[in-house]
């Protein structure tokens, strides 16, 4: 039996409410789910044909308003029909419009204001809304494709717009607006993103180079791109390089020193803890020292960088894992020439000890206790992080 | 020397042509660019000071100076600002609105045509896609006037085309006229009728789809190669864009006859060799041709909802419908082989010029028609246009239901004309003193899909009661004219009228300014 509403599903102009029922209430199917057998099927792609052909006629023939809106709606039409068609379930939420565009600002500037203050209340569904209808404004204008890639760069890091498809739309835009206008640090910075959020090593390295022919000095947001994914691809050496490039460039401001810590922090030094090799520890050290250089200045950075500091540099000190009250006799029986030997036998670094830590040595227990280096290790130990997670090794 | 002549105008997207019907009857496209060409392409290059250049010189001068050409504005017609790359067109810090940029091109027919005919040439009847609607309608004529032309009527497409092919083949029966130009499509379902009636019964299309959108897929791909050749696309310069632009209208057209076309991409300082073959030209199309289908197929089905049972005809006009791949997709869909016009681009104009010598003729009085030649008022005698409203019209009012705004439609879409309904409607509040009365342009419903064309307030001389009956009459007239009056339905007391306002185009004051500005920036 059909809703109340059956019969308005032409007119809908976004699937409500916005789940797999929705979305075949929005081509009119009611009470059906999938699998669909070949008659619901049969009727599903006529009632997208139909639906199809309404809004192409409004597109085609309506005022400037509805063929703005149409253009919306058949664009909902296509995300969801090509999903529900294919008998799988949308990849993502598809961008869809439940209100009309008319209320926007029609002034650029403040189409721009409204998308930071969208994205400063993480409203991203709304933001790329109103970043797909700035491209049907101003499709022929760098700025109308634009702010759909800085809308999808901005939520990349966090999540939000962290979907494959999506942000190669994102990308997509912006080789349109850099391609209508090469001189807008915003497309390449915001592209930069992007490749890195879609690991995109050689496209970022590229975007690098490209970035320097063309404005003469590379970007600092360019260059903590390239050094972001180059952490992430173990290419620690060159990706320091590019940080301290990035402070440089930035005439040592200090947000950019900050952001460029937290992020040697966050994906150069965390990753490789815990700490399992000579190789891994090299590379925390050196990673962790210029975060330190990038921190000076900066106190909240400072903090976030100084157990790591402290960290770093206890793991590789040697210390002693042997039996104390054997060492003092040894050292007695042996006029002090035993500790010697002894020490040097029964000592590990600090980051061993703490990968497989003796149990029945709680002083040594204590000591990697320390609250920098839970800190470090944000918050756990190795051997703390399996158990927590209820997994026996 | 002819005395005062008459012309008809297919003002274009991307071509525009000039035509007249001679006392013969026979109709004729005139000459009206350089190398005796009867397609005038709608470019208008404006320089710093001085005259405009319109037609084939103004669109190569776009290699050179592209921000002062200006093409396809017809695209923007019914709008207040012609917009390029999503900014308005504006030259030397002036801006010229599509009404301006049309006028030149108008006015560079209009000469033309007094060159052709050695006198002063102050009549004309422009034609207009289907679909447009009154505000589009007002801003040709709008157009017209600021080049100096009379306009008689302004004649939907289609219809001239039927004229000119009726006059052709003397054909009957019902027609689907598919208009294909460069930068709108239009499709029609006319009922052709013995004696010359033309009955427009079903009309659909799309105001951004034409050829201008096929050469912006073949640019789309000669992005990729461009790229895949080496070049950085952000080094690739606004002139090498205009001049693969060109490469790209030069394939589409070689594509029609040959298998496959191959030119050499200009970008950042490199050439790229770019081929492109008929399979994958057809392939880009893909999506646009099923646009296409679904416009052909819901104007077919409205046509069918009133009676028409069979396409007996399919007249292809517009320079894109050469494209073989557009005229099997036709015969497909309309289940019909098309005839293809010997002229496709001139069938519009020719059409428009008999619909001039038409409006002529019915202003004559006895001494006129006695000196007008008997063929000619045989020919207009002959063609009797029946037109149909492109859009609907309604008016705003409260749903008891939902207690929301919407649109209550009037006269839907495609109702012939001249034609008048009466609404009922009635107040709904208690001690209600005054009724607004808003005049919409569209089908929908709902009120964001419409476009308001007009309102007034009507006073009631006390306060009424919920539920006061009141009767609001909307009568589109034979010239296109809307006429809305609305009364209390008890009393016949005339409550108010809607002068219908074109907010979106040029004021009246604002096209006497730009006549006088133009006066300055004649036509080359």
């Amino acid at each position: 039996m059909e809703s109340a509403g059956s019969g308005t599903w032409l007119t809908t102009r976004a699937p409500r409410p916005d789940n797999l029922q929705g979305h075949f209430e929005f081509f009119g199917m009611f009470n059906v789910r999938p699998p669909l057998s070949a008659s619901e099927r049969q009727r599903l792609e006529a009632h997208i044909a139909e639906k199809r052909q309404k809004w192409r006629r409004d597109r085609g023939m309506g005022s400037p308003n509805a063929v703005r809106i149409a253009t919306q709606v058949l664009a909902v039409i296509d995300a969801l029909s090509q999903a529900l068609l294919r008998g799988t379930p949308l990849p993502e939420k598809p961008v869809s419009i439940d209100e009309p565009f008319a209320n926007l600002p029609r002034d650029i500037q403040a189409l721009w204001d409204e998308i930071r203050r969208l994205l400063d209340n993480n409203n991203y569904d709304r933001a790329i809304r109103v970043a797909e209808e700035m491209r049907v404004r101003r499709p022929r204008l760098w700025d109308g494709h634009a702010a759909l890639g800085y809308v999808v760069a901005t939520g990349a890091p966090s999540g939000f717009t962290a979907h494959t498809s999506l942000l190669q739309r994102g990308l997509d835009a912006l080789k349109i607006a850099m391609s209508l206008d090469r001189t807008r640090l915003t497309a390449w910075n915001s592209a930069a993103y992007i490749l890195v959020a879609l690991n995109r090593l050689d496209a970022v390295l590229t975007l690098r180079d490209n970035a320097a022919k063309e404005f003469g000095t590379i970007p600092t947001d360019i260059l903590s791109a390239a050094a972001t994914i180059q952490l992430s691809h173990g290419r620690i050496d060159e990706a320091l390089k590019d940080v301290v490039r990035a402070v440089m460039a930035s005439s040592q401001d200090l947000g950019v020193r900050g952001e460029l810590a937290a992020m040697l922090i966050s994906r150069g030094a965390r990753p490789v803890l815990p700490i399992q090799s000579r190789e891994a520890l090299r590379r925390y050290a050196a990673v962790v020292q210029v975060a330190a250089w990038c921190a000076v200045g900066v106190p909240e950075a400072e903090n976030g960088v100084r157990p790591h500091r402290l960290w770093a540099a206890l793991a590789a000190r040697r210390l002693f894992v042997g039996n104390p009250s054997y060492r003092c006799l040894m050292a007695f029986m042996t006029m002090g020439v035993w500790p010697l030997l002894y020490n040097r036998v029964r000592s590990k670094a600090a980051w061993q000890v703490a990968l497989s830590p003796m149990w029945n040595r709680p002083e040594l227990f204590a000591l990697l206790e320390a609250d920098f280096v839970r800190r470090a290790h944000g918050g756990y130990m190795p051997w703390e992080l399996v158990a927590t997670r209820g997994t026996y090794v | 020397m002819v005395t005062d002549p008459v012309i008809g105008i297919d003002l274009g997207t991307t071509n525009s042509v000039v035509a007249f019907t001679d006392d013969n009857g026979l109709t004729q496209a005139i000459a009206c660019d350089e190398n005796n060409s009867r397609v005038l392409p709608s470019a208008v290059y404006i320089p710093e000071e001085g005259d405009v250049t319109v037609g084939i010189s103004a669109k190569n001068h776009a290699l050179v100076e592209p921000d002062r050409v200006a093409q396809f504005f017809k695209r923007g017609m019914g709008e207040k600002t012609f917009r390029t790359d999503g900014k308005p067109f504006a030259v030397d810090g002036r801006e010229w609105t599509p009404e301006m940029l049309s006028s030149r091109v108008l006015m560079k027919l209009k000469l033309a045509a007094e060159t052709y005919f050695d006198a002063d040439v102050s009549r004309a009847v422009i034609t207009v896609p289907a679909y447009f609607g009154t505000p589009e309608v007002q801003a040709t004529r709008n157009a017209g006037e600021m080049a100096g032309l009379q306009v008689l009527e302004v004649v939907k497409e289609p219809v001239a085309a039927a004229f000119a092919h009726t006059l052709d083949r003397d054909a009957t029966g019902n027609a689907l006229v598919y208009d294909l130009g460069g930068g709108t499509f239009d499709v029609t379902v006319m009922q052709l009728e013995p004696g010359g009636v033309c009955n427009v019964v079903a009309i659909g299309g799309d105001r951004r789809l034409g050829g201008v959108d096929f050469d912006d897929l073949i640019m789309m791909r000669m992005g990729d190669a461009l790229e895949a050749g080496g070049v950085n696309l952000a080094n690739v310069t606004p002139y090498d864009e205009q001049q693969n632009r060109r490469f790209a209208e030069e394939m589409k057209h070689e594509l029609s006859s040959k298998t496959s076309a191959t030119c050499l991409l200009i970008g950042g300082g490199q050439r790229v060799k770019f081929s492109l073959a008929r399979e994958e030209f057809v392939g880009l199309l893909a999506p646009r041709m099923d646009e296409i289908a679904d416009h052909i197929t819901s104007t077919i089905q409205i046509a069918r909802d009133k009676g028409v049972a069979s396409i007996d005809n399919i007249i292809m006009i517009g320079g894109s419908t050469r494209i073989p791949a557009l005229q099997e997709q036709l015969a497909r869909v309309a289940g019909r082989q098309p005839k293809a016009s010997q002229n496709p681009d001139e069938d519009v104009a020719r059409g428009a010029s008999l619909s001039a010598v038409k409006k002529v003729v019915e202003a004559l009085d006895d001494v006129g028609r006695r000196e007008m030649s008997e063929t000619l008022l045989q020919l207009a005698d002959k063609f009797k246009p029946q037109n149909v409203c492109s859009h609907g019209l309604g008016v705003k009012v409260v749903d008891l239901h939902s207690r929301q705004l919407v649109n209550h439609v009037v006269i839907a879409s495609n109702t012939p004309i001249p034609f008048s309904e009466t609404a009922d409607l009635e107040t709904v509040e208690d001690s209600q003193t005054h009724v607004e009365v808003v005049l919409n342009e569209g089908d929908s419903e709902e009120l964001d899909l419409v476009r308001e064309l007009g309102k007034s307030v009507g006073q009631f001389p006390h306060a009424v009661p919920k539920g006061h009956p009141i009767e609001i009459t909307i009568q589109y007239t034979d010239e296109q004219l809307i006429v809305v009056k609305a009364y209390e339905k008890l009393s016949r007391r005339f409550l108010c009228d809607i002068t219908v306002q074109h907010d979106t185009i040029m004021s009246e004051a604002d096209t006497a300014a730009a006549i006088q500005y133009l006066s300055a920036r004649n036509v080359q």
